[in-house]
This record gives structure tokens, sequence and C-alpha cells, in this order.
């Protein structure tokens, strides 16, 4: 190579090749990236449809995205570690994870009138239990986690 | 003119590019206004983008099964999310394996809390007995819920409505009670936002840390079991 540049060295500028050598190479990492997107997308769907055709065959009272986490989890166990990028985007999808809630949020607008007839009650049961729930489940975790932690 | 711009309106409403960016946008609202708020998580950026979508389609007189047509595309990827969910668990696997027989205890006692607790208040202030057991499967992710209300003799719909706003009361209370507890442990807090508030609260317990995220969404899985098989006996109790 060095020798061909110094035999003719009109024939190839060698700043402009090298650029274009790192461009083409910072292109491909780009594509790979994008590559390694698409078997993270694929491992999650055929998760997620193992889970509902489970649901589906054993008829369970489970969302089929639930018991696709499952075997999720379970393949990851069994082959020992989680393949390359799937964290970082993993990490990028769940980041954003409450937007996902935004749709079926809006649906409560359908059942507003549902509401409005007990508005009252329900509320207040709903404020209190979630309370009620959030404490007493911290406290058992807080305390049965901190004696199971030491050796 | 008006006729012009009728007619891009109706083109537009009919396809789903004005209901994704309308759903886009108004979360990106709601998270700016958390941000401007110093992140108080009483200003709960998936209430607000609900808020603001429910007015905006009120206002233009647009129904929700239209609007839902386009958000559908957002509602779907929650199904992949969920199975997402298990990267974050699995990396915090040892600290899972190390705590188990807390979790299980943990999430079974907050289950039977959830539902008793619903129970309970809602009779006591007078509800009729169709909303009571409507209430009583509120803690679990919306599809369980739903299925469970429906076997119980609750109102499937009103159930989902009460699953949103747990979720959204959770995530915005969460930390805040945990913290006047003064209990620390990311492991007790992910846990119980995860059995209270399933994917809402644990998309917020992802944004306060990866082991808090990853013990509430564990929690929300196994709520989902002790839901279908413990409300159906609390409610047979009622009789």
């Amino acid at each position: 190579m060095v020798n061909f540049l110094k035999f003719d060295p009109g024939f190839l500028d060698k700043d402009e090749s090298v650029v274009k050598f790192a461009c083409a190479l910072r292109g491909l990492s780009q594509i790979l990236e994008v590559m390694l997107l698409i078997p993270f997308l694929i491992t999650l769907l055929v998760c997620q449809l193992i889970g509902e055709i489970t649901v589906m065959t054993f008829g369970l009272s489970l969302p089929g995205p639930v018991i696709g986490m499952a075997v999720l989890f379970l393949w990851l166990i069994v082959t020992g570690k989680s393949p390359d990028n799937f964290e970082s985007l993993s990490n990028q999808l769940l980041a954003h994870l409450s937007l996902l809630f935004v749709p079926a949020g809006v649906g409560v607008m359908l059942h507003a009138e549902l509401l409005e007839a007990e508005l009252v009650p329900i509320i207040l049961a709903l404020v209190v239990s979630t309370l009620i729930t959030l404490a007493l489940t911290a406290w058992i975790m807080n305390k049965l986690g901190s004696e199971q932690a030491e050796p | 003119m008006t006729g012009e711009l009728e007619r891009i309106w109706v083109y537009l409403s009919a396809s789903p590019l004005m209901a994704l960016t309308l759903t886009l946008v108004a979360y990106q609202a709601g998270v700016w206004l958390h941000l401007k708020c110093r992140r108080n998580p009483l200003v709960n950026p998936v209430l607000l983008a609900v808020i603001m979508i429910v007015a905006l389609l009120s206002f233009t007189g647009t129904s929700y099964a239209t609007y839902f047509e386009g958000a559908q595309f957002v509602h779907f990827l929650l199904g992949p999310a969920t199975v997402a969910l298990a990267v974050p668990l699995y990396q915090q696997f040892d600290l899972v394996k190390r705590s188990a027989t807390a979790i299980l205890v943990a999430v079974i006692c907050g289950s039977i809390t959830a539902g008793i607790s619903a129970v309970g208040i809602s009779w006591a202030l007078g509800a009729t007995r169709e909303t009571i057991l409507s209430l009583a499967p509120k803690s679990a992710t919306t599809p369980v819920a739903m299925g469970v209300s429906e076997q119980i003799g609750g109102l499937p719909s009103l159930t989902a409505v009460a699953v949103i706003l747990t979720g959204i009361l959770g995530a915005m209370a969460g930390h805040g009670i945990t913290r006047l507890m003064k209990i620390h442990d990311e492991r007790a807090i992910g846990i119980a936002i995860g059995v209270t508030a399933h994917g809402i609260g644990t998309a917020r317990a992802l944004q306060g840390s990866a082991v808090a995220g990853a013990f509430s969404g564990l929690a929300m899985g196994l709520n989902a079991i002790a839901t279908a098989v413990l409300i159906p006996v609390i409610a047979s109790m009622l009789g």
C-alpha cells in the first residue's frame, strides 16, 4: 500500500482516503448498532408470542407479556449472560415506559360517568388503599429483607 | 378557506399521525412540567398527559375510539416493554435470590392488603356491591385485574379505571411514603411500588434506581399471579 502510494502519489489523495475510511467505519458501526436492535426486538416479540400462546393454550388468567417476561428471564438465566447491547437497548426502551401508559390512561374518559355515580367512595378507597398497601409492603420487605441480606 | 382547513382536518383525524403526535407531545409537555417543578412526584407526567389529551379530545369532540386508532401503536409497545423488564431483573438476579423469601411474603401480604383495604374502605363508605368488587383487584396489571373483576362479579370497565388511577397514585406516592417511613432499601421501595401500582409504578421506580425498577417489575409479575389466586378467595368470603 505504501509502495503503491509512493509509486503513484497523484492517484490517491491520502488525506481524503483516510477521511473516507473513517466515515465508512463510522457508518458501519451505526449499521451494526441498528442491526443489533433487530435481534433485540425479535427476542422481545418472540417471548411475548410464547407468552400469548401459553396463556391461550392453558387458559391462564395471566397476561401474555408477563409470561413473556418470565420466558426471557429464564432464557437469560439458562444462557448465563445477556447478549451484547441488550442492557443498553432495554434501558432505552424502559426509560420511557411511562409514555406507553398514556393511551390506556386516556381511556378513563370512556368511563367517567361510572366514576361520577360514586366518586367519593371510589376515590377515597383508591387513595387510602394505595397508601396502606405501599406502607405495609415496604415495611414488611424492609424488615424481612434486611434480615435475609445478613450472611 | 375554512372548507380547505376542514378537508385537512378530516384527513388528518383519520390517520394515526395526529393521535401519535398528540400522545408524544402531551407526554413530553408532562415531562417538561415535571422537571420544571423540580421532579415533584405529584406533578406526574402520565397524569398531566392524560388530562391534556382528554381535554383536547373533549374540546374537539373527538371520540376515544378515533384517538386510540392512532395511539394503539404506542399502546402496543407495552407488551414488548413488559417482556424487556426481564433484563433489569436478570441484572439484579443475585440480589433477588438472596431475598427470595422476603419478596414472596411481602408480595402476598401486599396483595391481600390491597384487596381487603379497597373492599373495606369502599364498603364502609357505602359503595354498591358491584363497585366494591370492581375495586378489589385494582393493584394488579390491567388484563389480570379486569379478568378477576369479571370472575367475581365486578364491572371490568370500572376496574380498568381503578387500575389506572391506582397506578398513577402509587407512582406519585411511592417514594414519598417510604421516605416518610425512613425506608431507604431500594428493594423494599421497588417491591412496594410494584405490588401497589403495577406497570405505571414500575415505570416510576425505574426512574428512581435500577434496583427499585427490577424489584418493582418482579413484584408486578408476582402480584398478577397473587391477585388472580387470592382476590377471588377474598371475594367469596364476602358471601
